[in-house]
């Protein structure tokens, strides 16, 4: 059949043309961005050092350097490492049972419309107000020790979970239902060879904005209330005035949740592999 | 409708009403009967908004009737059943599944094995022209070639009947032309029963044995044109005075049921 080959020929020169933009905007992307990235990066910690020095003495911006010593002595000190472990246990143990909870209750809720009209408001509500006046009360129904702080973890990212999984179920081409059901796909068949690929994207994007959101949690709950790991190191050097430290504790947990951030990135790039 | 001998599909007053916004009842179709034979290729045509697809989806039994019936060698269906096959106007390819993935799904979801899917799926895209195109998504491919692959996916399961619901529309008129001489060679050879869905009226006549044509709200079929061109046919009876006249039948009659 010569149909094919007739098709491509007339879409050939638009290809060509397209692919030469794309190398442009490829090498664009694999040489410049980077390049100003690091260049930007560069500017900062010179600004950062070059102020820390003239404020020397004062507690709210030590200079770089002092921070990186800092942060080299943080990570020789086993004490460090321990807390560290307190607050990652939180973190992933509460970021598991968001995904065990998560997925599921937003497949459910996407799927079946009467559970997602009453679940709704719940969401929402979840989703507006600021989950910190939480943790006091999970302290006092779960006390101080980890299940609080997993409460704090779950409540901070399952909402965001729940919604975004929901929407991707929602989003399933009804056409493609119609397809699979045409060629006598059963209701579970259904759901797994169509509604649940389709809601993948969607499934994708919220375990990386709830992973966000758990590592907010994870430092909120050691912050406000129960004082361990990362968090109480942090308590422990504001109150000494201790900036440098503090600084360097600071980057550690932001450091967490760039890695968190970019695994899920790479999550999500997988499940839309296929755009 | 007196078709006589012997009847594949026959659909035996079909009623069907959608509740509209307004809270009233649309009537979508109203005492809709028709039959077809074996092997016969038959066109649905008519205005939009005639119901002419959803009388399709009632045909394949994934919208039951409100009235009537529909039966397949006289047995009254109740649901989508393996001896039809639908190709779609939008095509409904899986966008994360490959061309081959695609086709082979009727096969995966009836539980047919993986060596035999991959075969019967490798078969019906060569059949379709679209042999080296097996590991290609959807989104790389041109709307023809996409439809190909819907047609591949209605053929992979040996059908005795293929529902197509305007399978031409989404694509430009060269490409169109093309899938419809495509079409045409591969139903001489393989001789289906096809019920097609078009509101092309060149389409309808170059494909068709017989073109049934609907009246618009409630849709109902109208006129019934016997297209008595020889068979085998090719492009080149498009040329002959006997077509023109035939899509000039079937235009007057739709040319009515424009008149406000």
């Amino acid at each position: 059949m010569n149909g094919i080959a007739a098709e491509q020929a007339a879409a050939e020169p638009i290809r060509t043309r397209r692919d030469a933009l794309k190398r442009i905007a490829f090498r664009r992307r694999a040489v410049l961005y980077p390049v100003a990235r690091a260049l930007s990066v560069l500017v900062l910690l010179l600004a950062w050092e070059g102020a820390g020095r003239r404020a020397a003495g004062s507690f709210t911006l030590p200079p770089v350097t002092a921070v990186a010593a800092a942060l080299a002595g943080q990570l020789a000190d086993p004490r460090f490492w321990s807390a560290a472990a307190v607050t990652l246990q939180a973190l992933f143990v509460g970021f598991a049972l968001t995904m065990a909870v998560g997925i599921p209750a937003g497949l459910i809720v996407g799927r079946v419309p009467v559970v997602g009209r009453l679940v709704n408001p719940y969401l929402q509500f979840l989703l507006a107000v600021p989950a910190s006046p939480l943790v006091p009360l999970f302290v006092i129904v779960f006390g101080i020790g980890l299940a609080a702080r997993v409460a704090t973890v779950v409540t901070f990212g399952v909402a965001i979970l729940i919604v975004n999984t929901a929407a991707g179920v929602r989003l399933t081409p009804p056409s493609l239902v119609q397809m699979a059901e045409s060629f006598g796909a059963a209701p579970v068949q259904v759901f797994r060879r169509v509604v649940l690929p389709a809601a993948l994207p969607g499934i994708a994007a919220g375990l990386r904005l709830a992973a966000g959101r758990a590592v907010v949690g994870m430092v909120v709950s050691e912050l406000i209330i129960i004082s361990v790991g990362l968090g109480r190191l942090i308590s422990q050097y504001s109150a000494t005035f201790d900036a440098a430290n503090l600084y360097a504790v600071v980057i550690v947990i932001l450091s967490i949740g760039v890695a968190v951030a970019r695994g899920m990135s790479e999550v999500e790039r997988r499940a839309v592999r296929w755009r | 409708m007196a078709v006589n001998g012997e009847v594949v599909i026959q659909a035996v007053g079909i009623g069907k009403r959608f509740r509209a916004v307004t809270g009233d009842d649309l009537i979508a179709l109203e005492g809709v009967s028709f039959a077809v034979r074996p092997n016969e290729f038959v066109s649905i045509i008519g205005p939009s908004g005639c119901g002419k697809t959803t009388l399709l989806r009632i045909l394949d039994g994934l919208v039951p009737p409100d009235e009537g019936e529909v039966r397949i060698r006289g047995q009254r269906i109740t649901g989508p059943g393996p001896d039809r096959a639908m190709v779609f106007q939008d095509f409904a390819l899986l966008p994360w599944a490959t061309v081959e993935d695609n086709v082979a799904f009727p096969l995966e979801i009836r539980g047919v094995p993986l060596q035999e899917r991959q075969r019967r799926a490798r078969e019906a895209i060569q059949l379709v022209g679209l042999a080296g195109f097996e590991a290609y998504y959807p989104h790389s491919l041109s709307g023809g070639m996409q439809q190909r692959v819907g047609l591949a996916r209605a053929l992979v399961v040996d059908p005795e009947m293929l529902l197509m619901d305007e399978p031409f529309g989404a694509l430009d008129a060269q490409t169109r032309h093309l899938l419809q001489d495509e079409l045409l060679t591969l139903w001489q050879a393989h001789r289906k029963t096809v019920v097609l869905v078009t509101h092309d009226m060149e389409e309808a006549v170059y494909l068709s044995d017989r073109v049934l044509l609907m009246g618009p709200r409630p849709g109902r079929i109208a006129r019934e044109v016997e297209v008595p061109l020889p068979r085998p046919r090719d492009h080149t009876v498009r040329r002959t005075a006997q077509f023109a006249e035939l899509v000039e039948c079937v235009w007057d009659t739709l040319r009515a049921f424009a008149r406000p």
